[in-house]
């Protein structure tokens, strides 16, 4: 099934701190469009639209700053190998949150999961929460990933960090934030977007047809609004016909060190969210594989019973995988009659005429 | 800022309203399984289904009987996956000299388009002949398998094995133990094959071992399946299931003048007993070449294990 990404970053220089301003300006630039029509036309009567342009205007400011100018960029894709410290899925509710906001409207759908990254043991923190070695941003080799980027400390913001608590072995480590990215904001931006054209059109049919026109509209808006919310607020990733993997964190406390939970190979884009209290994530995460399970020891994240060591080239061969895997020949070759086979190549496969 | 701020609310003022009500359209429209609740708290309970089509997984496979017999699907014993060598040339599995260097070969295949496999170990065990036994351990080796499609895909593990000083056959099995895998099912591929000249009759003999908890009854079944030759790809008219019709079990029955039987017909064996299994075939007059049959047992809880013996008539 195709990844999808929703998000776009920006470079540290475009972001804008006033987000709350921004959201008000598209109301008001909306509203102020439809006060002007609604004026020019000397049809007052047609005032109630003008507020609901406005509102569906602040929604669709809202997507559009959720999605669209929160995240900034830090230096592209990359990749790294850690081990899950714990894992967060969306929050399913509409209305009411099993946390402690009752009243939580989110459209928030991003699985997040928080990384250990490799060579860092539990219970590591980076600066300043950490005031004496080890820091974990300076932990080689992906330690830099969660470490302040130049470009954001220059407009202003900080990064201390994300911290993640592990049940099982009752420590707290700085970690690196990774979302797999689901639809609900982008959905919901999707049902603002109609349902703000069909307010304007209400808002012409009013001025221009006989009544009920615009009152049918304009309750078609409000309904495209609500239904497309309520559809959006429910996309939890994409529904598959096989069985959805399960990632785990740690079991065992195994003396501090922690067992139990996988270790992933994650790639994906990296960027600062602006909306936190200043973290580096992976946002979204475009592959995430596991390679290995925690036993306490990153010499030896194989998943093996005996004690061994895993070949520190890991990651080497796993990116090499995955760029064979997402090659032009290679996704050609995947459409060719001999690789339909879900078997075994010798029992539904076909043999292919070689021309030498 | 100011400026795309107007630049994109006009768009979407202007246009793009419909293009939106054109993608909620198809959201609405999209087939939609009962959605899975996910769990509402971050993890207390050490696991967490994540349903994202980012998160990847591979499917190494190699020719798994039991995957394929619960497909309902025929089987050789006689692996395509697992091959012998004896300086560097390759042997019949079936006429292995005691005390002696192989090099077992087995092809691992990837069934996914988008996950490759790394650092997979291949563990490699040998069993006495028969259905059942319990396998010895001779080694393992890891390696990558690339996906479905490309250069890197198939790939070879090989072994080196010292066959026992006794002689006797022996049956290999070789199993992935992958880190993730989609369907584990079809991880563990064997070689059980034995070769007898039919001095009218050929008589064989094998060991049945009940390797589950508890006591049960056994019953055999004969089929003379072996795999096809592959068609040709630019003959391949039926899609999905009914390329698999060829393999199906009853549309290989033992050739018309073969008798085969075998004693006991029913055994019943506690768990962890084992018997000895003696199968004769008897081929019709005047037959020369080799004819496989395979020999599979089923108990009360599903299918055992099984056997391709292989009678040989020459001039």
């Amino acid at each position: 099934m195709a990844f999808k990404q929703y998000t776009k970053c920006i470079a540290a220089a475009d972001w804008s701190p006033n987000r709350v301003a921004i959201i008000l300006g598209y109301g008001a630039l909306a509203g102020s469009t439809a006060l002007g029509i609604v004026a020019l036309s000397g049809r007052w009567d047609c005032w109630p639209l003008v507020p609901q342009i406005a509102a569906i205007a602040m929604v669709v400011g809202y997507c559009e700053n959720w999605l669209y100018a929160r995240l900034i960029c830090l230096g592209g894709d990359v990749d790294c190998i850690g081990v899950i410290a714990s894992i967060s899925p969306p929050s399913p509710d509409l209305v009411f949150s099993s946390g402690s906001n009752v009243f939580d409207l989110d459209w928030d759908t991003d699985y997040s999961i928080n990384l250990l990254l490799q060579n860092t043991p539990f219970g590591t923190l980076q600066s300043p929460a950490a005031t004496v070695p080890p820091f974990a941003e300076q932990i080689a080799p992906y330690g830099h990933l969660i470490a302040p980027y130049a470009d954001v400390t220059a407009i202003g913001r900080e990064t201390p960090g994300h911290t993640a608590f592990d049940q099982a072995t009752g420590t707290t480590s700085a970690i690196l934030h990774a979302e797999f990215e689901g639809a609900g904001n982008y959905n919901l931006l999707q049902a603002a977007d109609a349902a703000l054209g069909i307010a304007i059109a209400a808002l012409f049919a009013c001025i221009l047809l006989p009544f009920p026109a615009s009152l049918i509209l304009a309750l078609l808006s409000l309904l495209v609004l609500i239904l497309g919310g309520a559809l959006a607020n429910n996309d939890f990733g994409s529904p598959s016909d096989v069985d959805v993997p399960v990632l785990h964190t740690n079991t065992d406390a195994n003396g501090g060190l922690g067992a139990g939970a996988d270790v992933l190979y994650v790639q994906g884009t990296w960027v600062y969210d602006t909306l936190h209290e200043g973290w580096n994530e992976i946002h979204p995460i475009k592959i995430a594989m596991k390679v290995g399970c925690w036993k306490g020891d990153w010499n030896d994240f194989s998943c093996e019973d005996e004690d061994g060591t895993t070949p520190p080239d890991v990651i080497l061969r796993v990116r090499k995988g995955f760029q064979v895997a997402q090659a032009e020949d290679t996704l050609a070759n995947q459409k060719r009659p001999e690789h339909q086979w879900h078997f075994h190549p010798d029992l539904d496969g076909c043999a292919r005429d070689v021309i030498l | 800022m100011i400026g795309s701020t107007v630049k994109a609310l006009v768009r979407t003022m202007l246009y793009g309203w419909v293009i939106a009500l054109g993608r909620l359209f198809k959201l609405l429209c999209r087939p939609r399984t009962p959605p899975k609740r996910p769990e509402h708290r971050p993890t207390q309970s050490g696991c967490v289904r994540v349903d994202h089509p980012a998160l990847v997984r591979p499917d190494p496979l190699i020719y798994s009987q039991r995957y394929l017999m619960a497909q309902g699907l025929a089987v050789t014993w006689d692996n395509p996956d697992i091959t012998l060598f004896k300086a560097g040339v390759p042997v019949d599995s079936a006429a292995l000299e005691p005390a002696t260097t192989y090099e077992v070969r087995a092809r691992i295949w990837n069934n996914s388009l988008e996950a490759p496999v790394i650092h997979m170990p291949v563990r490699l065990s040998y069993l006495d002949f028969g259905i059942g036994t319990e396998p010895i351990p001779i080694g393992s080796v890891n390696i990558d398998v690339g996906v479905k499609g490309s250069a890197d895909q198939p790939r070879f593990a090989s072994l080196l094995w010292i066959t026992p000083p006794t002689p006797g056959h022996y049956c290999l099995q070789v199993l992935l133990d992958p880190v993730e895998d989609l369907e584990p099912a079809n991880n563990l591929g064997q070689e059980n094959t034995n070769v007898v000249a039919a001095h009218s009759p050929a008589v064989f003999t094998f060991t049945l071992r009940n390797d589950t908890r508890r006591a049960r009854q056994f019953r055999f079944e004969f089929d003379a399946y072996q795999i096809p030759t592959l068609p040709k790809c630019e003959d391949v008219k039926p899609e999905g299931a009914a390329r698999l019709d060829i393999h199906r079990r009853e549309r290989h029955p033992v050739p018309a003048g073969f008798s085969v039987h075998i004693a006991p017909l029913t055994p019943t064996l506690d768990a962890d007993a084992s018997i000895p299994i003696t199968v004769t075939v008897e081929p019709p007059p005047g037959f020369l070449g080799r004819q496989a049959i395979n020999v599979n047992a089923f108990h009360e809880q599903g299918f055992a294990g099984g056997v391709t013996l292989t009678c040989v008539k020459e001039v």
